[in-house]
């Protein structure tokens, strides 16, 4: 052995040190997880990295004069959530909300927001590669899709959600 | 260091169409019962059908009332029940309304009358700097 530490145990204690400076290998996406809804008779889906839980809906407080995709807040482990109708977003119309309502609690960007939807399905794995590019150009919800995946009902559509939110909220505030 | 208030807040709680509001209760100068006989009041630009008016002193002194439909009472809330506006509606909701107590685990919209009254400022510093969104 030609190192200076050879036998003393050091060499492994240095590569330990070293260890934490080490980049870790690159992930390979070969399977994505994703976050299955249903907005009337339209399926959605979006990555469930950004799910934290589902919850049942809580009591509601509307709030004046707030866009139309602003349920209200709700009050969840001590804060104030949000809630947001993907409908509306969508130009899907709006939910109906009932006592079976479920609201899935998101977080991307540092922001914290409830959404609802006709039915919140739960997720599913796919395989990286069964998820295909948006379609392109169009109106509605396909400026904010970020790919599309098929399964035995057909073609579901990924929706970029932090993008949806950023905007619709962008859209809000330059009124 | 800043030293954090502990004592509590009173809180004025009252309903207008149909939805429960609070506010700082030492806003609210006198709660006026409007109706034909109430000259301050219809002077005021509060319609004299509305059931209650909480008489508000504004930022530039002047008076102004704020119609209600109902006055609840005024609660004594711990600090630690009330809440900022959430990062996601900062801008986009009335710049008026200034936070959300949590009272038997349901928000109440907390308002700023002096924002509300006629004539008040629309500027909140309870929305400072909305985030701009990623494009």
């Amino acid at each position: 052995m030609s190192s200076p530490q050879a036998g003393t145990g050091g060499a492994l204690l240095e590569a330990l040190r070293q260890s934490g400076d080490r980049p870790p290998p690159p992930k390979v996406q070969a399977e994505a997880e994703l976050f299955f809804l249903r907005i009337g008779e339209m399926l959605f889906a979006f990555d469930a990295a950004h799910i934290a839980e589902v919850i049942r809906l809580p009591p509601i407080t509307r709030v004046p004069g707030a866009p139309n995709f602003l349920l209200g807040v709700g009050a969840h482990r001590g804060e104030v959530l949000p809630v947001v109708d993907l409908a509306p977003l969508l130009r899907l119309g709006n939910t109906a909300v009932s006592v079976r309502t479920r609201a899935a609690i998101t977080r991307s960007d540092g922001i914290v927001v409830a959404i609802i939807a006709d039915q919140l399905e739960g997720l599913r794995w796919f395989k990286a590669a069964a998820i295909a590019p948006p379609p392109v150009g169009g109106e509605g919800a396909v400026e904010f899709l970020s790919g599309v995946v098929t399964d035995p009902r057909g073609s579901i559509s990924i929706i970029d959600l932090p993008r949806l939110l950023s905007v619709a909220r962008a859209q809000t505030v330059a009124r | 260091m800043t030293e954090i208030e502990e004592r509590p807040i009173d809180v004025l709680v009252f309903e207008a169409g149909g939805q429960r509001f609070g506010a700082d209760a030492a806003q609210v100068l006198r709660v006026l019962r409007p109706g034909p006989g109430e000259d301050v009041a219809r002077a005021l630009g509060v319609d004299p059908a509305t059931r209650r008016a909480l008489a508000v002193l504004r930022d530039d002194a002047a008076l102004s009332l704020v119609g209600a439909d109902a006055i609840t009472g005024v609660r004594r809330l711990d600090r630690s029940s009330l809440r900022p506006v959430p990062p996601f509606l900062r801008g986009v909701i009335q710049p008026a309304i200034i936070g959300f107590a949590i009272v038997d685990d349901v928000p109440i919209v907390l308002l700023d009358l002096r924002r509300v009254a006629p004539g008040g400022r629309p500027e909140n510093p309870a929305h400072p700097d909305p985030p701009t969104p990623a494009p």
